[in-house]
């Protein structure tokens, strides 16, 4: 009776089942267990000393946003600071040798380029600083007194 | 009966060791002597072939050991550890069935050829076609088929390891007796063997 209840009596609504004796018919390889619980400490020991390489497309939703405004802004700021240099680079070979002496000298002598700008009006006089920290962004005929406005 | 064969005294006297984080890895290291042979009983029912209810158990231990930390006991050890090698075993069949198998009857068809070529079945006749009958049920029944006839646990604690109501849970598994005594009537089994011999 103890048996019916614990089983819900198959040997009433399943005879065929009930008839079946409940045996074990799998069979472990010889040493199986008393080899897991060391594979299960290497697997532990590689999990906790390798750190876990998750791609980013595997990652929650606030992280793949994370990461892809700072990409977007290392893209935007390698645009801005790297291609001006580029064409810089290749401008300088079609300048004149006053032209690139000037260009020169204005990193060289950033004081004498800012007085020069703040001549042609090209600088505030009171704040000549901000020039100097960006003149290498002004504009070419600044640099040279041929073309001056 | 294969049953759980970890009672809940050890349970009770492994956890504040799994706790601390000094003593965490040797508690834990006895957690996998503990649950390693009811949690293979399980999966090897539930997957059938030697080689793949390592690789569940492997993972279902390395998920323990990454959940152990926020394990905070408000289940029982017992329903955590099967509740994972449940969902693991769920899982895993669902990736076979997705990426190795065309269809469910070739999956089932591997699988139970495992039975007649592996050397890891010594069971005859009527216990490989058990097992074939067995592996016809969807992943989840089958499951509660499982506990609650080859291991023999309770409907409460098959229902805090899989997160079904018992009621659900005893429908389940009566329909799943239904199924297989249909399926083993239709199929030679072993009362019908028997009935047939009585009779030639």
């Amino acid at each position: 009776m103890a048996h019916e209840t614990r089983n819900d009596g198959p040997e009433r609504i399943a005879p065929n089942l009930h008839a079946i004796p409940k045996v074990d018919p799998f069979l472990v390889p010889d040493g199986f267990f008393a080899q897991l619980p060391g594979r299960v400490a290497e697997r532990i020991d590689l999990e906790t000393h390798v750190p876990k390489v998750i791609p980013l497309w595997r990652r929650p939703a606030l992280q793949r946003i994370a990461a892809t405004f700072m990409l977007a802004i290392g893209v935007a700021y390698a645009l801005l600071t790297l291609l001006p240099h580029t064409q810089d680079t290749q401008d300088l070979g079609t300048w004149s040798p006053d032209e690139q002496d000037l260009w020169l000298m204005g990193w060289d002598e950033p004081a004498m380029l800012a007085d020069l700008a703040i001549l042609h009006g090209y600088s505030d006089p009171d704040d000549p600083l901000n020039l100097l920290t960006d003149h290498e962004t002004l504009p070419l005929y600044l640099l040279t007194e041929e073309t001056w406005p | 009966m294969e049953g759980r064969g970890v009672s809940d005294l050890q349970d009770d006297a492994l956890l504040p060791l799994l706790r601390d984080e000094a003593t965490r890895r040797d508690a834990f290291n006895k957690l996998v002597l503990l649950y390693q042979r009811p949690l293979y009983a399980f999966i090897r029912r539930m997957v059938t072939d030697h080689q793949v209810a390592q690789d569940v158990l492997q993972d279902t231990f390395i998920k323990a050991w990454n959940g152990i930390g926020a394990f905070r006991g408000e289940a029982r050890l017992f329903s955590w550890m099967y509740r994972i090698a449940h969902n693991e075993c769920i899982s895993h069949l669902r990736r076979l069935r997705r990426v190795a198998f065309s269809s469910d009857e070739e999956m089932l068809q591997q699988l139970t050829a495992s039975m007649d070529h592996g050397e890891h079945f010594s069971g005859d006749e009527i216990q490989r076609r058990l097992q074939e009958a067995v592996m016809r049920l969807p992943d989840k029944q089958r499951a509660v088929f499982h506990m609650k006839y080859f291991q023999e646990l309770k409907y409460e604690e098959i229902s805090a390891i899989t997160g079904t109501s018992v009621g659900a849970l005893k429908s389940s598994y009566h329909i799943a007796v239904r199924k297989l005594e249909d399926w083993l009537t239709n199929n030679g089994g072993h009362g019908s063997n028997q009935r047939q011999a009585r009779t030639s």
